[in-house]
């Protein structure tokens, strides 16, 4: 596996992040450097609390550190408008989260298009590539399909689709796997895995689970706040 | 043996208790909770069944009992019809205080008759024997008037103050002469202390038997007692100006009375003939006191189906009585309380939904957290296989124990807090409603047990969810989707539950039950808006089907993210809390229209008596000032004759009033025959008559954008300039002087609103000079259209009936100019949209060949400049009358009457048809109330074609059953009959279609309008002549 060419999509320096205030405080970041390149599959381990959340958000421009740097496809998230955030979150970074997140009275297919309504695709443009995506994830037949009929593992790969539909730069995932089973969770690794190389997106997935560090180009481990030393994927 | 299947049953009963019962002890406190909300919930329920069936009934009863005998009070005064003996006019009393008691059952009631026979001279003893009719005053022998009354029950209604009561002539300590008690102020007239002999004059000079009478007693009537309603002196003892018999009232006299005798001397063999042609009364006072609310409730009920009092009064009497004046308070009492019932169960009906409602809520709170608490049992039943049908059937034998103290307890507290409400709200001394019929208590048991059935309902509801979602099925937890919603809204249920509603709203409207409730009609009553909230809300599923389909049309064709969201969810979300938000929006929307109705009602009555300023009064001849069996000649009837027989023109005057009106006649002081349209099926809405003699008439006409030729009158004051003479028709001249006419002139005006009233000037002599007279204020706004000149032509008043000259018919042209007024845009001198008609009492022929023009500008050389307008008629002056003949001109419409092609319907309005043709439209017209006049949105529905115009009426306008205008052409008046007897109008109803102007403004008018129908007429050809005259009075 090559090691990370050209300049980072994402570029973190002494992040630091600090969560509530006077005794009840908690620094969830400390100091954490971070570059993240486009076709890039990391993950993030670490246990839970030990500040995996709170950097997603922070890469994702959901939180704005307390110190330190952070620029995401050019962008300061620190000291960027609400409005650029805002174009952060809509056309470069997607989420996936540990609970799906997905709207129950809509289809599979509706909410995979959720982010390209946000965009104001138009209607056709939109369908094609949520068909496109729905087929990239295997989900093709179940489109017409609400999250109560489906299961885990489709529901997971129903969010992974509606994060990639709209062609993002970041891919943050927490806990992708959380819910799911080894096998369900493997397949959706490798959904990602398999976007990632071919898209060229930057993926960096929260996780405990040792076969999501296998299928990484490398892991970062963060402990209570703190971004310890990498070591490269298996 | 032992039966092995019996012995498997029993175990599996025991592990099925002994699970139970673990369960309970494991779960205390949720089982706790759960009993609460059940009890909560129950109480809630039959507490609002309470209140909406025995609570209104409840404060229905502490209504009527609080209520004072004025307004529960009924009365009855009836001119007694002539060769009839004293026990049978006893016995036609008897027969009025039975009838009117009859409308206040069941409640018990105190009735008194009373027995007063006509005025006559009362002469102390040793006074002379005059006739009747020749008094001489300054005698000093004459000293007043009198009357004697027969009341029974003396004791009841005045106290003793000397002497003792009378008694019957034979009767024990009773001579043979008449004993009579007089009124303790009496005394202070005449020397009528104890012993005192009193010899009255005969009723009329054929008389031959003189009648003795001797005081033996004074008495006192009792303050307050309504019995002396009926007296002609209110219970005053005297008066110094009662109206002498025969003189209508032109010459009076003092009077004392009445001279109380026995009703045994009524009734006795040969009693005296001065004790007879009399007329009587009736009082019957129910006892409201003690009523219960059940008796409350029959009360209301039977009030609703009772005919009116004084229809029953005529009814039950016949022949016996030549009039008979009624008036009862007690139905005014009920249908104000109705109409409070009704508000108030609209509120009540709204507390009702909205605390059913939060019960629901709560309880499908409770049967979630049951259903949540207990879901891994479920499942591991489910497992073990047991069938939903066995678990429900374990939760319905878990939940019996608790329902069954919730049941027990909710009765006895839905009792008590129906009570406590009830007086708090209405007072103490509130019955309690637990022990107030078995009906609500039934109906409290019913509610609960519903309740419960709602809960098990819910229960299995959310336990099915629970299951459902991740439940004993395992992961892959596949949902369904509302299978029964879509069956449930094509199945027609909500249809045939709608009708099953509508069936029972329509079974309580025709019970006349409405507004109270009782155990056979509570159930109904409540289960009526429970079944329509019901269908309503099961038809809002397929407008929510419609709801849907739009929803998700709109979240597919909408680029955006909020609007497609919201269309998904308005699409895609769950029915159930849609169901209850329905539910709700029903119960809420069908409540506040209820009440709006209800406060609609009352708020349309009190604004038309606001904008009515006053009502129109008439009073009665028989006021204090007229004295017993004074004249009725300054009255509203004008009554024949005098004497007692102006006491019966008065009475069927009254009588006659009420049936034209509607309302309860009363013998007192004043009449009233306008109020609103509350308690009448249309509006009366008599404008107030002006007190400088403008004459209101029945107002409410629409005539919107309808232009009338007629001059608009200047602000300001109102003159008139009146010139004409007669010649001879045919341009014949001759030197002899015909004899001079007087005419009345009148203009019919109307304001902006609509309103017409009649303005009347004095009489003018029509001898070619120009007269300027002043009409009366007439008390309406804005500026005055004339839309009519009446005329009424008198003979001369030094006319000699020898005169040859006087049959000589002459054309009579009147000239009536209006200095300041404006004629319409564009009018041409003519008669275009004018008519005249002729009338008067006794004036056949004596006008004829009646024409009017209109001059917009003073063509006819008038010195004003103002418009003109000139009415000429050809007159036989020997055939006027000395009321004089009315020609009236005028420019409004005269509506012909279809033929209806049902007995029952009833033309409420007139359309114009083509050209100046009239057709009647069947329809109602709404009141609508913030503004004078009628509203326009009138609801036209043909329902005979025979009457509907073949050309569209461009305008169709409201003319008021209240109001038959006279027709044109037709050379008389409409007649009017009541509603009740289309074809077959009853004897009084010609004279009492007629509008009778009020006392003091019938003795400044020279005739009356006989063109003029209240409401409830219809307009009919015109009677013939002698009918007309049979039936006045």
């Amino acid at each position: 596996m090559t090691g990370p060419v050209g300049d980072p999509l994402v570029r973190a320096r002494g992040v630091a992040l600090t969560r509530g205030s006077g005794p009840a405080a908690v620094h969830a970041l400390r100091g954490v450097d971070l570059d993240l390149h486009p076709g890039e599959l990391v993950a993030l381990v670490g246990r839970s609390g030990s500040g995996k959340s709170s950097l997603l958000s922070v890469l994702g421009g959901l939180l704005r550190p307390d110190a330190g740097e952070v620029v995401v496809d050019g962008v300061d998230v620190v000291t960027a408008g609400e409005d650029e955030l805002l174009r952060l979150r809509r056309d470069v970074v997607a989420f996936v989260l540990q609970g799906f997140g997905l709207l129950p009275l809509l289809t599979a297919a509706e909410n995979t298009g959720l982010p390209l309504r946000v965009r104001g695709v138009p209607a056709d443009a939109r369908e094609r590539r949520v068909a496109q995506v729905l087929e990239l994830v295997g989900l093709g037949p179940h489109a017409a399909q609400r999250p109560a009929e489906m299961s885990g593992g489709q529901q997971q790969r129903v969010a992974v689709a509606r994060a990639l539909a709209g062609s993002p730069r970041l891919l943050l995932a927490d806990e992708p796997t959380g819910q799911l089973d080894a096998e369900t969770g493997r397949t959706v690794l490798a959904l990602i895995r398999g976007v990632v190389e071919a898209e060229g997106t930057c993926a960096l997935v929260a996780t405990h689970d040792p076969v999501v560090v296998a299928l990484a180009d490398r892991a970062v481990r963060i402990s209570d706040g703190h971004l310890l030393p990498e070591h490269p994927g298996a | 043996m032992p039966d092995p299947s019996g012995g498997l049953l029993r175990g599996r009963l025991d592990g099925v208790l002994t699970g139970a019962l673990a369960r309970a002890r494991a779960q205390a406190g949720l089982l706790a909770t759960a009993t609460a909300l059940l009890l909560l919930a129950t109480t809630l329920t039959a507490t609002s069944a309470h209140l909406l069936t025995d609570g209104q009934d409840a404060a229905l009863a502490v209504a009527l009992a609080a209520a004072p005998a004025r307004e529960t009070t009924a009365l009855a005064r009836l001119a007694l019809a002539g060769g009839t003996t004293g026990a049978e006019q006893q016995q036609v009393l008897d027969d009025a205080a039975d009838v009117l008691a009859s409308g206040a059952s069941p409640a018990p009631a105190q009735r008194s008759t009373t027995w007063t026979s006509s005025a006559r001279y009362l002469d102390p003893a040793g006074g002379p024997a005059v006739g009747a009719g020749d008094r001489d005053l300054d005698s000093g022998t004459l000293a007043a008037l009198g009357s004697f009354d027969a009341t029974g029950g003396l004791a009841l209604h005045a106290d003793l103050v000397s002497g003792r009561w009378p008694d019957a002539p034979g009767g024990s300590g009773a001579g043979t002469a008449l004993e009579v008690a007089v009124p303790d102020a009496a005394t202070g007239v005449l020397p009528l202390g104890a012993t005192a002999v009193l010899t009255p004059a005969p009723a009329d000079e054929s008389a031959t038997a003189p009648l003795t009478a001797v005081v033996v007693g004074t008495y006192r009537p009792r303050p307050g007692d309504l019995l002396w309603r009926l007296d002609p002196l209110r219970g005053a003892g005297t008066t110094t100006a009662a109206g002498v018999p025969g003189t209508r009232g032109r010459v009076q006299r003092p009077a004392v009375g009445p001279l109380l005798v026995d009703p045994a001397a009524l009734a006795a063999p040969g009693a005296p003939a001065a004790l007879t042609a009399a007329t009587g009364g009736a009082v019957v006072v129910p006892d409201l006191a003690d009523l219960t609310p059940r008796r409350a409730h029959d009360l209301l009920a039977g009030a609703a189906r009772a005919p009116a009092p004084s229809t029953a009064v005529r009814d039950a009497l016949g022949a016996r009585v030549t009039a008979a004046s009624t008036s009862a308070a007690l139905p005014g009492l009920l249908e104000r309380a109705a109409a409070q019932q009704r508000t108030a169960g609209a509120g009540l009906l709204v507390a009702a939904v909205a605390g059913a409602g939060a019960a629901l809520v709560a309880l499908a709170a409770l049967a979630q957290l049951l259903a949540a608490r207990r879901r891994d049992e479920s499942v591991l039943l489910a497992v073990r296989g047991a069938s939903p049908r066995q678990q429900l059937a374990r939760d319905a034998a878990e939940l019996l124990p608790l329902v069954a103290v919730a049941v027990a307890l909710a009765v006895p507290l839905s009792a008590l807090a129906a009570g406590g409400l009830l007086g708090a709200v209405i007072g103490a001394g509130t019955p309690p409603p637990g022990g107030l019929a078995g009906g609500g208590t039934a109906l409290a048991a019913a509610a609960a047990t519903g309740t419960v059935a709602a809960v098990v309902v819910l229960l299995v509801l959310a336990r099915g969810r629970a299951a459902g979602v991740g439940g004993a099925a395992g992961a892959p937890g596949r949902a369904t989707r509302a299978p029964v919603r879509g069956p449930l809204a094509r199945s027609g249920a909500d249809v045939l539950l709608l009708a099953v509603a509508a069936a029972a709203a329509w079974q309580l409207r025709s019970d006349g039950s409405a507004a109270g409730s009782s155990a056979t009609t509570g159930v109904a009553l409540v289960a009526a808006p429970a079944l329509a909230l019901l269908a309503s809300a099961l038809l809002g599923l397929r407008v929510l089907g419609l709801l849907r389909r739009v929803g998700e049309r709109t979240a597919r064709r909408s680029p955006g993210v909020s609007r497609a969201v919201a269309g998904w969810a308005l699409a895609r979300g769950p029915l159930a809390g849609a169901t209850a938000a329905l539910v709700i929006l029903s119960a809420a929307t069908t409540t506040t229209a209820l009440a709006w109705r209800a406060a609609w009602t009352a708020s349309t009555a009190q604004q038309v008596a606001a904008a009515q300023g006053s009502d129109v009064v008439v009073e009665t001849p028989l006021t204090s000032d007229d004295g017993p069996g004074g004249g009725a000649g300054g009255g509203a009837g004008g009554g024949a004759g005098g004497g007692a027989g102006d006491g019966v023109g008065a009475l069927r005057t009254s009588a006659a009033l009420a049936a034209a009106t509607g309302l309860a006649p009363s013998p007192v002081a004043v009449l009233r025959v306008a109020l609103g349209t509350r308690s009448a099926a249309g509006p009366v809405s008599l404008v107030s008559a002006p007190a400088d003699g403008a004459r209101g008439l029945p107002a409410a006409r629409q005539l919107d954008g309808e232009e009338l030729t007629g001059p608009a009158l200047p602000a300001g004051p109102v003159r008139l300039a009146v010139s004409g003479r007669g010649a001879l028709d045919g341009g014949l001249t001759t030197r002899l002087q015909l004899p001079e006419l007087q005419v009345v002139p009148s203009l019919l005006v109307r304001d902006p609103r609509g309103v017409l009233a009649v303005l009347d000037g004095t009489p003018v002599v029509l001898d070619g000079e120009a007269h300027d007279i002043a009409l009366p204020a007439p008390g309406a706004t804005g500026s005055l259209q004339v839309v009519g000149a009446w005329l009424r032509v008198l003979p001369s008043a030094d006319a000699d009936p020898d005169d040859p000259l006087a049959v000589v018919e002459q054309r009579l042209q009147v000239r009536l100019d209006l200095p300041g007024a404006q004629a319409p845009p564009g009018a041409a001198a003519g008669a275009a949209g004018w008519s005249t008609t002729t009338g008067g009492d006794g004036a056949e022929g004596a006008l004829s060949s009646t024409s009017v023009q209109v001059e917009p500008s003073g063509a006819g050389g008038s010195a004003s400049g103002g418009p003109a307008v000139v009415v000429s008629a050809l007159v036989r002056p020997a055939g006027l009358p000395q009321t004089g003949a009315v020609v009236r001109a005028q420019s409004l419409p005269a509506p012909r009457r279809c033929r209806s092609s049902s007995p029952r319907s009833w033309p409420t309005r007139w359309v114009p048809g083509r050209g100046s043709r009239w057709r009647s439209s069947w329809g109602s017209c709404r009141w609508s109330p913030g503004s004078w006049g009628w509203s326009r949105r009138c609801r036209l529905r043909p329902a005979s074609p025979r009457c509907w115009p073949t050309s569209t009426p461009s305008t169709p306008r409201c003319w008021p059953a209240a109001w038959c205008p006279p027709p044109t052409g037709g050379g008389s008046a409409p007649r009017a009959a009541p509603r009740a007897a289309p074809r077959a109008a009853p004897r009084a109803a010609p004279r009492a279609a007629r509008w009778t102007p009020s006392g003091s403004a019938r003795r400044s008018l020279p005739w009356s309008r006989p063109g003029w129908a209240p409401r409830r007429a219809w307009c009919r050809p015109p009677p013939t002549r002698r009918t007309h005259r049979s039936q006045r009075p």
